[in-house]
């Protein structure tokens, strides 16, 4: 079997795996990091979203060999300790979640929205939404958690 | 805003975990040699009686137009308000009734056999 | 999902080889819809030969009146390039409306332009723009390549390494997104270019992507957005599903079109 080779939330890390291995599986299963969720397992639903050098995609459609000597960030590479990271913060004070499930990848979507437009619109979170879907929310908490977040951590 | 009340927000203890990727789901759960439920059994015909259903209507008292909403809360007011609307829009065009889901095919369709039929005098 | 071998390749002459030394290799590209259908087991290929590393096919250049893009270029790198966007920014605009961010930061026009799903939306770009596909043996004009849904006149081991547009005098794109998977239902292309006026259509037909010829004749006698809507197109050989009937399918391409005029000015 291959052995894939990655750096995910600061530490390296490597395993034995099938090359038909999913990112998702590889995060999951073999590091135990079960922040990452699979919602749909097609790629519409957004559960699964994490950072591949800095950019988001959707780990449930990406082979962990594709992503081999990369540089990763999930949903636990976040916090700081007990410390929420001023994205967290802002789900938790406006209220962004109610059963959790849909949350990391809304978190880490958010990230990549803002790092790419520090001020964004609510059109423009809305329209960057488009690829994670929520069941709870009806998305009105989301959208203003991420405006919120995103002026906090423009400072 | 400080206290709480109805339409408060209040900090929910268990978001510290949801937000840390460290709330527990059901799919997180993985103990060696666990087996999975891939066949849920339904109730077949023989599980269940024989059940007639009737319906025993009584008025609401709390407004002067003595209805009631049923179902998920969310949900009563919602779809007969956009229905409403739609049929408010297509009033003109003759379209006395459109049936859920509001779909753009079926709007559009209702628009197109109104205006057929108004060609067709 | 079957296991497969995987190997990433430093060239696209080492892929070539690679996918035709194999059984039954394919290329992976984004793999935004391959990696979909190997895990729902509809594909089965005995290697994976991954084109990621290849620098030689990522990139935009301008040519003499066209811009090239090369075939692993990402779907955000077309839409955020400033050369597509000065040049064609119809193109850009459309690459950025393709699926959702994450697809766009993984998806690539090339591997879009080889699966030919008949609701993509680079298909009605290619034929409308009247696009040159170049493959590591050959050049194919945009009429011969596109053969029904998920179809193309590519051999086996052909490799897409660009596509070539030429420069419009105007165009625009101009979408109905299914409502919930958000793929075109109906969408529409039109272009001027060096007088040749075109609408290509994908999402509605049946054989995938097509040349509205009514709408094309219409608007060389006067391009205007109700020359377009007036056209009423033929519903036969249109796509009827729960989403959208054939005769609706065929209003929308009016009215796509005569939306893609308004905003191509």
């Amino acid at each position: 079997m291959p052995t894939v080779s990655m750096t995910v939330n600061g530490k390296s890390v490597s395993a034995d795996v099938e090359s038909r291995t999913l990112l998702v599986q590889y995060l999951r299963e073999h590091l135990g990091l079960t922040g990452t969720h699979v919602g749909c397992d097609t790629s519409q639903c957004g559960a699964c979203v994490v950072h591949v050098n800095g950019e988001s995609l959707k780990s449930c459609t990406v082979l962990a060999a594709q992503v081999e000597g990369a540089d990763l960030t999930t949903i636990e590479g976040l916090a700081n300790g007990d410390e929420l990271h001023p994205m967290q913060e802002a789900f938790r004070e406006n209220h962004g979640l109610q059963c959790g499930f849909c949350t990391p990848g809304m978190v880490m979507s958010a990230l990549d929205l803002v790092q790419k437009n520090s001020d964004p619109s609510e059109q423009d979170v809305r329209e960057w939404l488009e690829g994670n879907l929520c069941r709870c929310t009806g998305y009105h908490n989301i959208v203003k958690s991420i405006l919120a977040g995103a002026q906090a951590l423009k400072g | 805003m400080t206290g709480t009340g109805i339409g408060a927000s209040i900090k929910r203890v268990e978001d510290q975990r949801f937000l840390t990727g460290n709330g527990h789901y059901t799919d997180d759960i993985n103990r060696p040699g666990q087996g999975y439920a891939w066949i849920l059994r339904s109730p077949r015909a023989d599980d269940l009686p024989n059940f007639l259903v009737t319906t025993q209507s009584v008025m609401g008292a709390s407004n002067p137009l003595e209805v009631k909403g049923v179902g998920e809360v969310g949900a009563i007011g919602s779809p007969p308000a956009v229905v409403n609307a739609i049929l408010d829009a297509l009033a003109p065009l003759g379209v006395e009734d459109i049936s859920m889901p509001a779909t753009p095919n079926k709007v559009w369709q209702a628009i197109h056999d109104s205006s057929v039929r108004q060609a067709a005098g | 999902m079957y296991e497969f071998n995987y190997q990433k390749a430093n060239s696209a002459a080492d892929a070539v080889q690679a996918v035709n030394s194999s059984d039954d290799g394919q290329f992976l590209a984004g793999g935004m819809t391959l990696i979909p259908t190997i895990k729902q087991r509809l594909a089965q290929p005995s290697d994976l030969i991954d084109l990621a590393g290849i620098n030689d096919l990522v990139g935009v250049e301008e040519g003499e009146g066209s811009v090239t893009i090369k075939a692993m270029t990402r779907h955000v790198d077309v839409a955020n390039n400033d050369i597509v966007k000065s040049k064609i920014p119809a193109l850009a605009n459309l690459a950025d409306n393709i699926g959702d961010p994450q697809v766009r930061n993984r998806g690539t026009i090339g591997g879009s332009l080889a699966n030919n799903d008949p609701a993509a939306d680079y298909p009605a770009a290619v034929l409308g723009l009247n696009a040159t596909i170049i493959t590591n043996t050959r050049e194919i004009i945009a009429e011969d390549y596109f053969d029904g849904m998920f179809t193309t006149s590519l051999e086996e081991g052909e490799l897409v390494t660009a596509v070539r547009f030429p420069i419009p005098d105007k165009a625009a794109y101009t979408k109905f997104p299914n409502p919930a998977s958000r793929y075109a239902l109906v969408g529409v292309m039109v272009a001027q270019t060096n007088g040749e006026i075109r609408v290509a259509v994908t999402g509605a037909g049946q054989d995938g992507v097509f040349r509205a010829s009514d709408i094309e004749s219409a608007l060389s006698g006067s391009w205007t957005v109700d020359a377009a809507k007036d056209v009423k197109m033929s519903d036969e050989g249109l796509n009827s599903d729960i989403h959208a009937s054939a005769d609706y399918r065929a209003h929308l391409i009016s009215v796509m079109a005569s939306r893609a005029v308004a905003a191509a000015g």
